[in-house]
């Protein structure tokens, strides 16, 4: 089953993805912000990451240029 | 020196100055006219010149030497007689040694009696329009007669008169063209010098008035006068500054105006977006039980009454922004009202994670003029933004009211994480929140802490914020009376 990993703040449009996701035959994990989202993404593994750009620790931008850094070739 | 001063010693010094000139040259200009009329004159003072023809005939007498023949002495006799209008005959013996009578002078003094004229030796005769004098003495055997004669002695006298006339028009008029020059040149340096002082202050007056209407406020107005256009210039700098300041004002308040709309926007379009999200969700069958289904309609219900409180949050902000919110303003016992809004508030704040505890250091007769709800709302934002942001799970708030002065100081401290130093200013700014990200709108908009402050504002008073190991929020209140009657019956 594919992982997706949702990083969204706000916990009801994280929920609402979930629930699209998981429907549709996904498996997904919510971080709730760009810290915990960041630590998810570098030590597991996940076919596809939703991420939201305005989040109270870290922003959208700053978490993608991170994940490409630390895990070349893994995501584009 | 002040303008009022400067004008009347100008205008002084503009009647002295040439006064004075005036008569100097005038005086002057009187010394050159005697000499060269005084001759005139001295004939005018002895009459018709009969004393002073009198006079020069007699030197004339002492010092002729040869009385035979004419000499250098008639000539000049001849010549100082004739200045004044007199011919001359000298005789010796009968002979006539000098004469330039003319025919009309031997017919006047053919008309003087002979007898007269024969037996004196010295006379002076004005017969009609006749001058005659004679001087006789006896030298060396000889008789010797002097005789000057002015025959048309009117026609002196007329002359005289028109010389008199001409000396003085001549000399009024030239006192008078001098005295114009003076008060023409005197008048000039005096008033350039008084518009000059003038000049240069409303120059820069100009100046101002031009940068201003350019839209430079950025100018000072340097008038080193110390006149009554200082208090102009001073002015007019005051005037400058506070629209200076008031351009200022103009453009934060147009720079909040900004952050507000952005605000308004972010927080009404999230929960519209979880609406819009849930929404879909039913329609596309996300919610497959009956469990989710309620759920999803809860939340749907829970996210159109958070925007309902927003947009009632917003009509309250603007009838607050726009001075058209209707107080109710009563006068309380501040003690009574605070101790029951802690009553109330206690219970309340507990469940939220807040352990309230309360000082009141005032007497119980201190009234404050409030409208009770709005003050009471204030309160209660405050509180909400300490149970909102606390790092614990039991934050502490402490809550002590003082009197100082004429005021009443509510002091509502807590233990949170406080708010950055460069953003305290901007506490009270609406729509301002601690986190940038605009994490949860649901749990609080922005507007309480600017809500609350017009609020005080309203009632004459001040907040503040500080941060002192957590946010310290301070509410000034002016007090209104003390009823001294009043007992304590809480």
């Amino acid at each position: 089953m594919r992982k997706i990993l949702i990083i969204e703040d706000d916990e009801l449009i994280a929920e609402l993805e979930r629930d699209y996701l998981e429907i549709n035959g996904f498996e997904t994990e919510i971080a709730m912000d760009g810290d915990k989202g960041l630590e998810l993404a570098l030590n597991k593994e996940f076919d596809l990451i939703l991420l939201d750009l305005m989040l109270p620790s870290k922003d959208g931008f700053q978490i993608c240029r991170e994940i490409r850094n630390s895990k070349k070739g893994v995501y584009r | 020196m002040m303008i009022k001063k400067r004008l009347t010693i100008s205008n002084i010094l503009m009647l002295v100055v040439p006064a004075i000139l005036i008569v100097a040259i005038a005086g002057g200009v009187l010394e050159g006219f005697t000499e060269i009329y005084g001759t005139k004159m001295k004939v005018l003072d002895d009459n018709n010149g009969t004393y002073y023809v009198h006079k020069v005939l007699n030197t004339y007498s002492k010092n002729l030497k040869d009385y035979n023949k004419e000499n250098e002495e008639d000539k000049k006799i001849e010549e100082v007689l004739k200045e004044v209008g007199y011919n001359l005959i000298i005789t010796s013996d009968e002979e006539t040694i000098f004469s330039n009578l003319t025919d009309e002078d031997k017919n006047s003094i053919s008309k003087v009696q002979s007898d007269v004229l024969s037996s004196s030796d010295s006379i002076v005769l004005e017969v009609n329009y006749v001058c005659l004098i004679k001087n006789s003495f006896i030298k060396d055997g000889k008789s010797i007669n002097i005789i000057a004669v002015k025959s048309n002695n009117l026609m002196s006298r007329e002359h005289m008169k028109a010389e008199v006339k001409t000396f003085f028009v001549s000399y009024m008029g030239i006192v008078f063209v001098i005295a114009l020059l003076i008060i023409i040149l005197t008048n000039g340096i005096l008033s350039s010098r008084v518009a000059k002082s003038l000049i240069e202050p409303l120059d820069l007056l100009s100046y101002g008035a031009g940068q201003i209407e350019e839209g430079n406020l950025d100018f000072q107005m340097n008038y080193q006068g110390k006149d009554e256009f200082a208090k102009v210039c001073a002015d007019f700098d005051k005037m400058r500054i506070r629209l200076q300041v008031s351009v200022q004002m103009q453009l934060k308040y147009e720079e909040d105006r900004k952050d507000l709309v952005v605000g308004i926007s972010h927080d009404l379009r999230t929960p519209l977006t979880t609406i819009k999200g849930y929404v879909k969700g039913l329609k596309d069958g996300v919610a497959n039980t009956p469990e989710k289904c309620e759920r999803y309609h809860d939340i749907i219900y829970n996210k159109a009454c958070d925007m309902d409180m927003l947009v009632d949050k917003l009509f309250l902000f603007s009838k607050l922004d726009t001075g058209k919110f209707p107080f109710h303003f009563e006068k309380v016992y501040c003690n009574e009202f605070l101790k029951s809004f802690f009553k109330s508030a206690l219970d309340e704040f507990k469940r939220k994670g807040l352990n309230l505890s309360y000082e009141n250091n005032c007497n119980d007769n201190i009234l404050i003029n409030i409208d009770s709800e709005e003050i009471n709302r204030v309160l209660m934002n405050i509180l909400e933004n300490s149970a909102k942001y606390k790092t614990r799970d039991y934050g502490n708030v402490n809550i002590t009211v003082n009197k100082q002065g004429d005021n009443i100081v509510l002091r509502i401290k807590d233990n949170g994480p406080g708010v950055l130093e460069e953003n305290l200013s901007r506490l009270f700014v609406s729509f301002y929140r601690g986190d940038a990200a605009r994490t949860n709108p649901s749990e609080g908009s922005g507007l309480g802490l600017s809500i609350s402050e017009h609020i005080v504002k309203a009632h004459d008073g001040k907040i503040t914020a500080e941060n002192m190991d957590g946010l310290v929020i301070t509410i000034t209140l002016p007090i209104s009376g003390q009823d001294e009657m009043h007992e304590e019956h809480i």
